[in-house]
């Protein structure tokens, strides 16, 4: 048993040191009394004797304890042991859902990240592989993502790429596999939607933590920054590096707490933890429900004609206009001041974005651009839609977002 | 139906939208080009007047990842901007 003899090892050497302070003492103390406070010989033995002995017997109790966390980590490995055992049993039970109809697989989608965020802090027992697997399934079940489970999906990628990493020494592989493992999992499993994609600022966190826990630059973290693509990211982290080598160990240990910390309060991203803790992209999703739903575009389209044709509402109208006229060059003002140079920066990158997020490919067919362009040009039309339904709230009170009126009478639409 | 969708809209309505969501982007690009050092800034405007349009997109890519979150922000602003604008004429 290597730990116990290390242990042992351990103990020796803090009994000879406090022998040596003890000694230490009692010569101080004896110097410092009167001759006749001074104890006789025999005295001084009878106290060494009793001190050897106590000694005796707080190393028996030190092995004991020593002996008693061993058992413990034992034990503590066992339940791991069994409780990674039931994740894969929950694993094959998720294999097994049914995926045929959209409930269904809303449903499997719903308990692979329950599960994923169950396992992640005990992802080390068999290395990340079992969470990595229930991604796999995950991906394979959801075969028309929308923007809430891109969404979730990053979420938890994140969450277990921290876990990953903060959980660093307790992993049964040597240092560069785990890297190896972190590398490409926050790599494969950051493919998707560009508006949620995160994966260099989920690497530059990673590194920190690393760096926080004494990892070597040179063949640890510095593999975490070399996957950082976007230039700005790396050298940002590369800056928070050096300032948190120079911390003291007492305040990375701090920072390490609180990581963890944030990883248990954490819930499963749901769907309805989407609505509660991303309000703009909350608004994102639900634009691109309505997008894609045909019947409710639809009947926003002709509500919209209607409002522009009600006579009530022209007055309305003409009022709200003049209000967004105002607020426009309200917000304009600013940038007036500005110089020419900076302004027509402005203008050409501008045009270019809406000329790139707004234009059809030779058939009329949308055209793959960049993967930027692309998820720019969804998050342009969720925010055009928004202005829409935003102005029609404003004008008849039908709030499309809730399906209610704010003038008091409810109105599904 | 997805792609066009705006162009189904009554001209008013889109052409209002339009020009609140060009206020946006312009505002939003404003912010993000304050936010570079200035050498970012310097390659911005080089890239910009030029013709080439991957180096456009890297830039974009590269240098204003993070500008969607500033749109984002920019919507919210400017909505509540005009709430509170319409309250103030309302009142007069």
């Amino acid at each position: 048993m290597p730990d116990i003899n290390k242990i042992r090892e351990e103990i020796d050497k803090n009994n000879s040191e406090m022998e040596k302070k003890r000694q230490q003492k009692i010569k101080e103390e004896y110097e410092g009394l009167s001759e006749q406070e001074k104890p006789t010989e025999e005295l001084i033995k009878e106290k060494e004797e009793k001190t050897e002995k106590k000694e005796e017997m707080t190393e028996e109790k030190k092995k004991h304890s020593a002996a008693k966390a061993m058992e413990g980590k034992e034990e503590k490995k066992d339940l791991e042991k069994e409780i990674t055992g039931n994740f894969y049993d929950e694993l094959e039970k998720i294999k097994d859902m049914r995926c045929e109809t959209k409930k269904q697989q809303s449903l499997k989608t719903k308990k692979c990240f329950e599960l994923i965020e169950e396992w992640k802090n005990y992802g080390c027992s068999d290395n990340f592989k079992g969470v990595q697997k229930v991604f796999t399934e995950l991906e394979k079940s959801e075969t028309q993502p929308t923007m809430a489970y891109y969404w979730q999906k990053k979420e938890s990628t994140k969450r277990i790429a921290l876990a990953m990493a903060s959980n660093y020494d307790q992993w049964n592989i040597p240092d560069k596999e785990k890297i190896k493992i972190i590398n490409s999992f926050v790599k494969n499993k950051s493919k998707g939607k560009e508006v949620f994609y995160q994966k260099d600022k989920t690497l530059a966190e990673i590194a920190q933590i690393l760096a926080s826990k004494d990892i070597p630059y040179k063949d640890g973290v510095k593999l975490i920054i070399k996957n950082i693509d976007n230039p700005t990211e790396k050298q940002k982290t590369i800056e928070k590096l050096l300032k948190i080598e120079k911390k003291p160990l007492e305040e990375n240990k701090k920072y390490l707490k609180e990581i963890k910390e944030i990883l248990k309060k954490q819930e499963i991203p749901s769907e309805e933890n989407v609505k509660e803790q991303l309000e703009e992209m909350n608004i994102l999703v639900k634009m691109e429900k309505i997008i894609k739903d045909p019947k409710t575009l639809s009947k926003i389209i002709s509500n919209a004609f209607e409002i522009s044709k009600d006579a009530d509402v022209q007055e309305s109208w003409g009022e709200l206009k003049s209000v967004i006229r105002k607020t426009i060059e309200k917000a304009k003002t600013p940038e007036k001041e500005e110089k020419e140079e900076v302004k027509n920066v402005v203008k050409n990158a501008k045009d270019f974005i809406k000329k790139e997020t707004g234009k059809k490919g030779e058939n009329g067919k949308e055209k793959k651009d960049s993967k930027w362009g692309t998820g720019f040009g969804v998050l342009g039309q969720g925010i055009l839609l928004f202005l829409i339904l935003f102005m029609l709230l404003e004008l008849k009170g039908v709030d499309y977002l809730i399906g209610q009126t704010s003038g008091g009478g409810k109105k599904k639409q | 139906m997805q792609q066009n969708f705006l162009n189904n809209f009554p001209p008013e309505i889109k052409d209002t939208a339009s020009q609140l969501y060009d206020t946006i982007l312009e505002r939003s690009l404003m912010q993000a080009y304050k936010n570079l050092d200035d050498g970012k800034k310097t390659m911005m405007a080089k890239i910009f007047n030029s013709d080439n349009k991957e180096e456009k997109n890297n830039f974009l890519h590269n240098y204003l990842g993070n500008l969607q979150d500033i749109m984002m922000k920019e919507t919210k602003k400017i909505v509540a901007e005009i709430k509170n604008n319409r309250t103030i004429a309302k009142a007069k």
